[in-house]
């Protein structure tokens, strides 16, 4: 998967794509657990400074304008020292400041509404997507989009509406991927954007255990029911996650030149692929991610999708809703009926197949 | 090196690819992958996910409160799916992928069998046995199988026995300060010990030539040794002390070194340096903040020490990143 600039670029200029000179080299963005890194420090020093601020000056927590101004002075210096300073230490500052910042205009948004209700949640989704535009950080924007889609989960409760949160987020995540390069120069962000909703997809439905906390939590703020032990999607967020699985393979399909009979085997294997796992949605959204990784030569999608689906099936026993001979059912007839699938789909060759390790891709991008 | 979707990116912004062209650009580049490709993944993906489900639905049926069955009949539904899947390692050994995917099924089965075996005769074992025998019983089918999944299942399964014996008896070794940290002694030497050995291993075999399985070894081995190293530095350094502190110092820099040098692996250097932040904060908590106690102080200067820290190796992992960058050009 590796090469130089000049490797891509003289592909492309063979097959008479491109012509001039090449682009420089870009320098490598960081990898994940870099930018993991720079989160959790980031994360660590804001709360940090919200106890040193809360130390210092007593009434802050507690009046709502002293809350609210000051976030928002930290935010906005964060906002410049990133715009304006590139150097390490001021970039995790920034970070820092601005997690902070966002606490204190949270403790502050909560005295105005004074309960945890849709309003709250709106108002915080809305502060955040406006912050994903502005603060021009990718762990930050991580960050915020995964923010957002917790609140709009939350801000949802009440109507019922909750339950589309996962479909609808996985299918901008899914345009997203789908779409990387249709606009170049707002891929960073973007995809940053996608990153932090994926995780935000991935606490309210593809890890079940991870679902009760979330219940828990919305038992804890009064927007849940008080003996919710467990998050399952009802049908009609199982059958929005399944439109979006055959989005997600129509939009690998149309890029690539297929005869009929390749498409009818492709959409039937999607179909297959959905139906057995209507009842079991992580396992879905975790197939779904999967594919887009692969599409896009992305290890971290691919991982990310990997590590779902593994989560899901580690945590799915504790889940309390079926018993345990459903659950049992479900996964025996999903599996007989993948491995029926993959009998009848043309075969790959073996030889080639046997020599090429291609799941989870065992080479990845040098650093 | 930036990957080539970077490379990609550089390109598509610089207006060299129209938008109407790219999905064709992205397959012409080796990006998108081809039909040959996307074939091999959904073999595969069918495969894997389809042999976990299966296992997964036999280890729910089995711990399902069955009144009405007989214990011959529970272990026949156990078995039978064993040796089919022995049976199809033996039958598939020309397509090696499906054989070894089998006998990944028969070892994850030997679970299910030991588990329902203690439930049904009620042994009274302690549940560090099963894990314990389990790994034990597995050996000769992962030296079989030259599997990396299955040997990180193996590894996994000692490191769970491990702890579960320790929970249970509590082993203390005299010069440590608690029995959390013999278990978290053992986890470590374990895992620094396996991570040798597939350090070690990995030139002439092909199959452990992937990058996720020693890291894995690694995070398994790193996150212990670094508790060991925090305790030590928040325990005001006795003789134990320091010499846990040094062993730990010694093999971080060994690590890094291995993996700045010998086997460039980003990955391993950062997580060296999540360690050594947490012992400097370990540090830094223990010897320097009480002086400040109860004031605001104490917790500013903690953030900028987090700050300063966390600034200080993502500076050194991008230059490091970057070095390595020019070495492979």
């Amino acid at each position: 998967m590796n090469g130089s600039a000049e490797n891509v670029w003289q592909r492309l200029a063979s097959a008479g794509m491109v012509d001039g000179t090449p682009p420089a080299i870009p320098e490598p963005d960081s990898p994940w657990y870099v930018k993991l890194l720079l989160a959790l420090s980031g994360w660590l020093a804001s709360l940090l400074l919200l106890i040193a601020l809360g130390m210092a000056f007593n009434d802050l927590f507690d009046s709502q304008i002293a809350s609210l101004i000051t976030g928002a002075v930290l935010i906005a210096i964060a906002i410049v020292a990133l715009r304006k300073v590139h150097n390490d230490f001021f970039e995790h500052g920034a970070l820092a400041l601005s997690l902070a910042g966002q606490g204190l205009m949270a403790v502050g948004m909560y005295q105005f509404f004074n309960e945890l209700d849709a309003p709250y949640f709106w108002l915080i989704a809305a502060f955040q997507t406006v912050l994903c535009f502005l603060v021009p950080s990718y762990v930050h924007r991580v960050w915020s989009a995964c923010i957002v889609v917790l609140c709009v989960f939350f801000a949802l409760q009440r109507p019922e509406l909750h339950h589309l949160v996962a479909g609808a987020t996985m299918f901008g995540v899914s345009s997203v991927w789908l779409n990387e390069y249709l606009f170049p120069n707002q891929a960073s962000r973007n995809t940053a954007m996608a990153y932090g909703a994926t995780i935000a997809v991935g606490v309210v439905a593809a890890f079940p255990m991870m679902g009760i906390h979330v219940n828990l939590l919305r038992a804890a703020v009064g927007v849940g029911p008080a003996d919710a032990e467990w998050y399952e999607l009802p049908m009609i967020g199982k059958f929005l996650v399944f439109l979006v699985l055959l989005y997600t393979v129509w939009g690998i399909m149309r890029h690539y030149s297929l005869n009929n009979r390749q498409q009818r085997w492709i959409v039937l294997a999607a179909i297959g692929l959905g139906v057995l796992s209507f009842n079991i949605p992580g396992i879905t959204i975790g197939v779904i991610l999967m594919l887009l990784g692969f599409s896009a030569s992305n290890t971290v999608l691919l991982a990310i999708g990997f590590v779902a689906l593994l989560g899901f099936f580690t945590s799915y026993y504790y889940q309390l809703e079926q018993t345990l001979l459903v659950k049992s059912g479900l996964f025996v007839a999903f599996g007989v009926g993948l491995l029926l699938l993959r009998f009848l789909l043309p075969r790959p060759n073996h030889e080639a197949a046997n020599k090429e390790a291609v799941i989870l891709g065992d080479t990845e991008p040098a650093p | 090196m930036a990957s080539e979707r970077e490379q990609f990116l550089a390109i598509v912004q610089r207006g060299d690819v129209v938008s109407a062209r790219i999905a064709n650009a992205l397959a012409t580049a080796g990006i998108a992958p081809d039909l040959r490709r996307w074939r091999l993944f959904i073999d595969n993906l069918l495969l894997w996910l389809g042999v976990s489900a299966v296992a997964a639905g036999l280890v729910f049926f089995v711990a399902y409160n069955w009144d009405h069955m007989g214990r011959f009949t529970k272990f026949a539904l156990v078995q039978a799916p064993m040796i089919g899947a022995v049976c199809s390692y033996l039958w598939f050994r020309g397509n090696e992928r499906v054989g070894k995917a089998s006998l990944f099924v028969a070892c994850l089965l030997v679970g299910v069998l030991l588990a329902l075996y203690g439930q049904v005769y009620q042994t009274g074992a302690d549940p560090w046995q099963l894990f314990a025998v389990w790994a034990l019983l597995i050996l000769p089918w992962t030296f079989l199988a030259r599997l990396g999944p299955l040997w990180l299942l193996f590894a996994g399964l000692v490191n769970v026995a491990f702890m579960l014996y320790c929970h249970t008896f509590g082993p203390h070794i005299p010069w440590l300060a608690n029995p959390e940290l013999t278990m978290a002694l053992g986890l470590a030497v374990f895992n620094t010990v396996a991570l040798a050995v597939w350090e070690w291993r990995m030139p002439s075999h092909e199959w452990m030539q992937d990058f996720w399985s020693p890291r894995l070894l690694a995070v398994g081995a790193g996150v212990p040794a670094a508790v060991l190293a925090m305790d030590a530095a928040m325990s005001g350094f006795g003789m134990t002390d320091w010499l846990l502190f040094v062993v730990w110092a010694l093999a971080t820099a060994g690590v890094m070194y291995f993996y700045r040098y010998r086997r460039p692996d980003l990955f391993m250097l950062a997580g060296a340096c999540f360690a050594i932040i947490a012992v400097i904060i370990a540090w830094l908590i223990e010897h320097v903040v009480d002086h400040f106690s109860g004031s605001s102080a104490e917790y500013l200067l903690m953030a900028f020490a987090v700050v300063g820290l966390g600034a200080t190796a993502a500076f050194w992992l991008r230059r490091t990143q970057r070095a390595l960058f020019e070495e492979q050009r």
